[in-house]
């Protein structure tokens, strides 16, 4: 209940932020507006007051509404690791993918990618370093050659743009 | 008439005809199930290759293309949760959910079924009721699209999990980063904030790979523990004869509505999928497990899918309109070959018109030949250990999310909404009403707004005809059904 109340509170949060500040900010709504329906921020303003309308009934009546329902899998704790372990794990995967996406315009996609793999596959436990250094080299690779070579699409080598033929 | 169906014949019987379709349906599927690539992209890479071919050949090649596209983004949805196309993704709602027990080669098996007969249908449909479904597409105006959108817009509440308030909440974001571009009646800045690379608005495929592929991939590295092993995602067997009646009259009605929206200019499979989803559901002994695995929704949302695929071809043949960017990609080949598409045509070359329903039937038949065969072939990525798969199939993402459009800002997006899709995953926010109403939001607002243009600022427009008002009535009987469910308490999956 504590919790739903919490998540109530963020979405409340959430929809009053779009409405007060987001939309003033971020929405040019011209003087000449023939019909209120028709201004730019009409639809926005409807659906972050819906949002805010939704966290205001969740923060008021937590689990009113639900039905039991659990769409999520059931895991058994011991199969999870410790709450903090969990936090660190998903800092480290979450500072892999942005820094994938920082080291794009500096070393392209190939060569992060190549090194981006591996490291995910230690990471999840994969102890077989020459299928790891396989797989790790040929799905970069391949996916370059499709792109560029099958869908003229040109992908990004960064620094290592002086390789391609 | 007999005549004239003597010399299609005679024009289609080539070896260049018969394998330029099968060559398409081929090149379609890969691309289809490709995330990143995306079957106007397919369409359109293969449009060079047409300008030297006969015009049936190279039309009956694009075609090809279109047609194993639109089946080809089922297979990535189903297996990996990254759906190669917007419609796909509502084939992400049962299909993932399956092969996660086990049961991938049935989903596949049953994508691949749905996706023929649908075909078939709309073949059918395309050649019997050309003319007839053109005058019914041409009564559509902004007003019949929104009450369209607004009954398909139902099933949110089909699809809200365990929570209906959540997810609301959850399709209000959705709405919320839909509306993110320019203006389309003002042409002022949305949510843009001096960054041009918004200007066009959110790309669907970044926010659908996002959304549904990335959350799943975070939590496995991020709550991974030793000795933990995956399920045996392909112990099931593949769905046969039996699967295929007990889900026929989902298949047959998803078939029905993809044909009749196909042939509406501008719709789309994506709202056709979701519609004949919604309607499986409301009509399903099951609704309790939509959403969670259930072979019927999958066989649903791929007619409904693939449903629109002879039916897009209803307006461009009968009224020279293209329906949407690949119809749009069609017409100009035709027009690169002297061809103008339209009643003139069916007068001045019938022929050719009845050697392309020919080819059009036939491909129903290689699509099916060729989903078997790829079934068997790309199914065995489900047996891959997720600690090799997961990387892999990250890097897949990273390449799409940038293909689309050339721009590392698209990465960008698929990141962040991965990030926004984990929270969603973990503070139990269902995905599926998102995404419906990120797809269907534009759409929405659109015909909502083109309405009261139309009107000057009047809503009794959204009432003014009998289309109008079946759609009112439908979706108010649609809700009530719903809440009825929901007071039994019968928990509506997600």
């Amino acid at each position: 209940m504590r919790a739903e109340r919490i998540t109530g509170g963020g979405v409340l949060a959430l929809g009053l932020l779009v409405f007060f500040a987001l939309i003033p900010a971020g929405v040019d709504s011209p003087a000449n507006v023939s019909h209120l329906s028709l201004a730019p921020d009409f639809w926005p303003r409807i659906i972050a007051a819906v949002l805010a309308l939704m966290g205001l009934f969740m923060l008021l009546h937590p689990g009113r509404g639900q039905t039991g329902g659990d769409s999520q899998p059931v895991e058994s704790p011991a199969a999870r690791p410790s709450t903090a372990r969990r936090l660190l794990r998903l800092g480290v995967v979450l500072a892999a993918l942005f820094g994938f996406y920082v080291l794009i315009p500096r070393a392209g996609m190939v060569a992060p990618g190549i090194a981006f793999i591996f490291a995910l596959m230690w990471f999840a436990g994969e102890r077989r370093w020459r299928l790891m250094a396989a797989v790790a080299a040929a799905t970069p690779l391949l996916l370059y050659f499709f792109f560029t070579q099958v869908a003229g699409i040109p992908i990004p080598l960064g620094v290592f743009e002086a390789l391609r033929g | 008439m007999l005549e004239n169906i003597a010399d299609a014949f005679a024009l289609f019987l080539t070896v260049d005809n018969a394998f330029s379709i099968f060559a398409g349906v081929v090149i379609g599927v890969v691309i289809g199930a490709i995330p990143g690539m995306t079957t106007p992209m397919g369409v359109a890479l293969v449009l060079p290759f047409t300008f030297t071919m006969q015009p049936v050949t190279g039309i009956l090649l694009l075609l090809g293309v279109y047609k194993g596209g639109l089946y080809g983004g089922s297979i990535t949805a189903i297996l990996i949760k990254a759906p190669g196309t917007p419609a796909a993704s509502c084939t992400v709602l049962d299909g993932y959910p399956l092969t996660q027990q086990g049961e991938a080669r049935k989903a596949l098996d049953m994508a691949l079924y749905a996706s023929c007969f649908a075909d078939f249908v709309s073949n059918l449909a395309l050649i019997l009721l050309a003319g007839l479904l053109a005058a019914f597409a041409l009564r559509f105006g902004p007003p019949e699209f929104f009450t369209l959108i607004v009954f398909s817009l139902t099933i949110i509440a089909g699809v809200s999990g365990d929570s209906l308030v959540k997810g609301i909440a959850s399709a209000a974001l959705g709405l919320l980063f839909a509306t993110v571009g320019l203006d389309m009646v003002y042409g002022t800045n949305r949510f843009i904030f001096d960054n041009w690379n918004l200007m066009g608005g959110l790309s669907f495929i970044p926010v659908l790979i996002g959304l549904f592929a990335l959350p799943e991939i975070i939590r496995y590295f991020a709550d991974r523990a030793a000795g933990r092993t995956q399920a045996a995602v392909m112990r099931g067997g593949g769905a046969g004869w039996r699967e295929f009646r007990a889900c026929f009259k989902s298949i047959l009605r998803g078939s029905l509505i993809g044909v009749v929206l196909g042939s509406i200019p501008g719709i789309g499979g994506a709202p056709s999928a979701f519609l004949s989803y919604g309607e499986a559901r409301r009509n399903s002994k099951r609704p309790h497990n939509f959403g969670k695995g259930e072979l019927e929704g999958v066989a649903a949302a791929e007619a409904g899918n693939n449903g629109v695929a002879g039916a897009t071809m209803i307006p461009l043949l009968a009224l020279g309109v293209p329906g949407d960017v690949i119809t749009a990609v069609i017409l100009g080949a035709f027009m690169i070959h002297g061809l103008r598409p339209g009643p003139v045509m069916f007068a001045d070359n019938i022929t050719l018109i009845y050697a392309l329903f020919i080819g059009i039937m036939l491909s129903s038949a290689y699509l099916f030949v060729v989903g078997k065969f790829s079934i068997r072939a790309i199914s065995r990525i489900a047996e891959v250990p997720n600690r090799i798969l997961y990387p892999v199939v990250l890097m897949l993402c990273l390449f799409g999310a940038f293909a689309i459009n050339n721009s590392v800002f698209d990465v960008l997006v698929m990141l962040l909404m991965g990030v926004v899709g984990y929270l969603m995953l973990i503070l139990r926010f269902a995905a599926p009403p998102f995404l419906i109403a990120f797809i269907l939001g534009p759409l929405l607002e659109d015909n909502f707004r083109q309405s009261m243009i139309l009107s000057e600022g009047n809503l009794s427009i959204l009432f003014r005809s009998g289309i109008c008002i079946v759609f009112w009535i439908l979706t108010v009987a649609s809700l009530w059904f719903l809440f009825q469910s929901r007071r039994r308490s019968i928990p509506l999956g997600g």
